[in-house]
């Protein structure tokens, strides 16, 4: 993990956290896009959005595996 | 990004002002009020529409809007211009900003993307440093300086996810405990409902049997099929009276339970007597409580305080000693489980009687006649809820509002009788009806609440899913802002250790610093001559506060401006650092920030004229402020040396003010000659030095150069060389001759500044023989001191800032 002063810190800590979320496997790769920084699709400081997340159960078997 | 051109009109206290660094640094030299900092204003505005100033403490009445156009312009007419160079790109970019619209910021929009990093990076304020922040950073607590450094860092934004990612987790915790809770209610209510105490599948798969055979159903051969089959809605009143009078039974029957509870009742209050009685004991449960919560608090704060009496701790050392003492208190722990785990027990058992009251209550609503029991039992089910609430905390609500020891206080005899009434008067409304009737409303009644079970089993699934990524997200958001934070303040801290032994390589070369983030905090701590770590402003005196300041800011400014922001603005931040450690500080600007645009505002001379002599400011890139009016703001003229503002002073007449300034600046410049040839002046235990000190070993050492010089070129056959070198050697010997006729005449004078006697005709003569003198010592085109460098005791060469002059001194 280098740190990168072209990408805030928020970004760059966003971005780890996404590398070691996404091995729980407990994210599909489509919540794992939203959750990224880039697309800005969830404002992480945003309660609601986090909470609707959390809760979408968008993980089926097929995703799962795809996680792997 | 590098400052081409600046144009600032009507801002500050800048009336109209022209810069152009051309890219390379800049100093603005002026006393105190000259309006200085006014091009500081300028370029933060210009880059982030405020300017910082203008915020912050005391400055509560004080608006760019109302304060920030000069005193005689309107917002529209007050505006900056400036021409960028930017890392990559071969064209300029300009950038225009007028304060009436402050939020906008004028540029091309195909640079649009290019910018984008390099004003988020300013809009962090990252490359300005005054010395009003400067102390702040390093004489902060922990947590203001977090403040102080998370504002640089931009680190606000994490603290606010991190804050929301804990929200999260404890909002959706606080859910997955409702809906186990929810659970834990549906299967009482099934408890109650059933004449079975077990709802493993196997006795409850025999039970739903049992009653689909009475019904003339198959036995489900499925868990799915429990239910199938029970078409007819069993919707009548009769119906309802008749479950309720088989849940009133099965209270009324269940004995059992009664007595279990009591006893468990009995078995908790006398643990729980155990502990009150035993004062100690009881002192040690409440303390514990206290403990875990502060142990709770002090990690969520990062606190190095107790949260109790707010002593000062390490923080570290505070967690360690909670964590010891939770530890001791192994026993404590033990009692408090055995506790909570016999009030769980009497919880559900209660919960089950609760549950059926409330199944009781809502089939015989419609009952007028039965009104008075209705409410007897009502009473009997708000004592068992307040009971439950109590006996989910039993050591922090002992004692409780119920007794215990009474069975009329839960268990309530009047509510049984009461029941009996109810059972009585069902039985009268529905009388004995055939198995077959019994089994159809048990079995419907059953999937009703066998459904809910379900439901509330997937809601509480759903929310433990939640709550896994909940936890999942906050958990390593820490461990990646953790990591990130700590590698780059490790990086800054290696960077600040390194800049701080290059200033004060004299007697703090092993200086050390500790630089870690807690989660509230940013520890800093340093190295006090061997004598352990301490804060910054412990120890250390407030000139080695102020070098720290601009060690860390500098390591700061660097790691996070790299690549987008080469320009750095030092706001008079010399001001208590001596002259030593301003010589080596400079030497640390010239040698470690070389891609740096460094914009510097002073009103000391001697540093001003020593950052020219050491080839960090070009001459044609300072400006002298000589004073400011507020019709006209600052008055600006090119550097005015040190022989125009000597001739200034003769012109008035003013030959003792200037000897003095010649004195002063006599000092200043052959100390620094003796510092950069290497030349030796005898050593005083009482440190003070003065010009008559320096004068001498400079004139010798630079002559012994020179003649090593030419010595060397002869060695290695460079008589093209030796020409221009004899022509150096003559003239330098010329102004010698000179300046030791004056220095002769006016020696008796020197200490005493007796210049009084001399006419300024006379003392032009003098003026004119150091000034032919301090040219010898100098590039004629960087302006900067010739310099020795050595390898080990021996001289290589004799050198300027930009190179011009370069003689070499190691023979063949």
């Amino acid at each position: 993990m280098n740190f990168d002063s072209n990408k805030s810190i928020q970004q760059q800590i966003i971005l780890a956290t996404i590398v070691e979320i996404r091995m729980t496997k407990l994210f599909t790769d489509k919540e794992l896009d939203v959750l990224s920084t880039d697309s800005l699709a969830v404002p992480w400081s945003n309660l609601e959005s986090m909470e609707k997340l959390v809760f979408a159960d968008v993980t089926s078997e097929d995703e799962v595996e795809k996680c792997d | 990004m590098r400052l081409i051109e600046l144009e600032v009109h009507n801002l500050r206290g800048i009336k109209h002002l022209k810069v152009e660094p051309n890219g390379g640094n800049l100093l603005i030299y002026g006393p105190n009020g000259s309006g200085k900092s006014g091009i500081v204003d300028a370029i933060d505005f210009l880059l982030t529409g405020k300017i910082a100033r203008l915020s912050g403490d005391g400055t509560k009445d004080i608006t760019l809007k109302e304060h920030g156009a000069h005193i005689s312009a309107e917002p529209k007419d007050a505006w900056v211009k400036a021409t960028f160079s930017i890392n990559g790109l071969k064209e300029h970019i300009h950038l225009e900003r007028n304060l009436k619209t402050a939020g906008k910021l004028k540029y091309p929009e195909k640079h649009a993307a290019v910018l984008a990093p390099i004003l988020e990076a300013a809009g962090r304020g990252n490359y300005v440093l005054s010395r009003r922040e400067l102390l702040k950073v390093i004489t902060a607590d922990g947590a203001t300086r977090a403040q102080q450094i998370q504002g640089l860092l931009n680190i606000p934004d994490v603290e606010t996810t991190r804050k929301t990612l804990q929200k999260l987790e404890s909002k959706v915790k606080e859910q997955w405990k409702n809906a186990k809770e929810t659970v834990e209610q549906s299967k009482q209510a099934i408890f109650a409902s059933c004449e079975g105490a077990s709802l493993e599948v196997e006795v409850m798969r025999s039970l739903v049997n049992t009653h689909r055979t009475n019904i003339g159903l198959q036995p489900a051969t499925t868990d799915l099929d429990w239910f199938t089959g029970i078409s007819v809605q069993p919707n009548s009143e009769k119906d309802s009276y008749l479950f309720a009078k088989q849940v009133a039974g099965n209270l009324l029957k269940s004995t059992t339970r009664r007595d279990d509870i009591s006893s468990g009742l009995n078995e908790l209050t006398s643990k729980l007597l155990e502990i009150t009685n035993d004062l100690a004991a009881f002192r040690l449960h409440k303390r514990m409580q206290l403990t875990q919560l502060g142990q709770i608090a002090v990690e969520e704060d990062k606190a190095d305080s107790c949260p109790l009496c707010d002593m000062q701790w390490d923080h570290q050392e505070l967690t360690d000693y909670l964590a010891k003492k939770i530890k001791n208190s192994a026993s404590v722990i033990k009692d408090k489980e055995s506790i909570e785990a016999l009030a769980s027990g009497l919880t559900a058992a209660l919960g089950t009687i609760a549950e059926g009251l409330k199944q009781i209550i809502s089939e015989i609503q419609v009952l007028p006649e039965l009104a008075s029991s209705q409410k007897i039992i009502t009473d009997w089910l708000n004592r068992l809820n307040q009971a439950i609430t109590e006996l989910k905390s039993p050591i922090e609500n002992y004692p409780f509002s119920f007794n215990p020891g009474s069975m009329n206080s839960v268990l309530a005899e009047n509510g049984h009788t009461a029941l009996s009434d109810i059972n009585d008067h069902l039985q009268k409304l529905a009388p004995n009806e055939s198995e077959a009737i019994k089994s159809q409303v048990f079995l419907h009644k059953l999937s009703t609440l066998w459904q809910a079970l379900n439901m509330a089993s997937l809601r509480m699934s759903k929310c433990e899913k939640a709550l896994l990524r909940a936890t999942a997200i906050s958990e390593n958001f820490l461990i990646s802002r953790d990591a990130i934070l700590n590698q780059l303040f490790a990086s800054v801290n290696d960077r600040f250790v390194e800049l701080y032994r290059y200033l004060n390589s004299d007697n703090e070369g092993n200086f050390t610093s500790e630089l870690r983030p807690e989660t509230a905090a940013i520890i800093l701590k340093v190295d006090f001559f061997g004598y352990g770590m301490h804060p910054p402003h412990a120890l250390h005196s407030e000139g080695h506060q102020d070098s720290m300041g601009l060690c860390l800011y500098l390591a700061l400014m660097e790691k996070l401006t790299e690549q987008k922001i080469d320009i750095v603005v030092l706001d008079d931040v010399v001001m208590s650092v001596d002259a030593d450690h301003r010589r080596l500080l400079c030497e640390l600007l010239v040698k470690l920030f070389q891609k740096k645009q460094f914009i510097i505002t002073t009103h000391d001379r001697v540093w001003a004229s020593f950052l020219s002599h050491q080839g960090l400011i070009a001459s044609k890139n300072r400006l002298s402020f000589t004073g400011w009016d507020v019709e006209n703001g600052p008055h600006i003229s090119n550097w005015k040396d040190i022989w125009s503002e000597l001739e200034t002073s003769l012109e008035d007449n003013k030959v003792p003010e200037a000897a003095a300034k010649l004195r002063r600046w006599g000092e200043e410049f052959f100390s620094n000659c003796c510092h950069n040839l290497k030349a030796p002046v005898v050593y005083k235990s009482h440190g003070s030095y003065d010009f008559g000190d320096f004068f001498s070993p400079a004139i010798g050492k630079l002559n012994d150069l020179l003649k090593l010089a030419t010595k060397a070129a002869t060695s290695w056959d460079q008589k093209d060389r030796l020409p221009l070198l004899e022509e150096i050697k003559t003239k330098y010997s010329d102004s010698c001759k000179q300046f030791n006729i004056e220095q002769a005449a006016i020696n008796p004078n020197v200490h005493y500044n007796k210049w009084a006697t001399h006419t300024p005709a006379e003392f032009r003569k003098v003026v004119q023989a150091y000034q032919n003198l301090h040219e010898n010592f100098l590039c004629k085109k960087c302006s900067s001191l010739l310099t020795l460098t050595t390898e080990g005791a021996l001289p290589l060469d004799l050198r300027c800032a930009c190179s011009d002059i370069n003689w070499n001194l190691k023979c063949k």
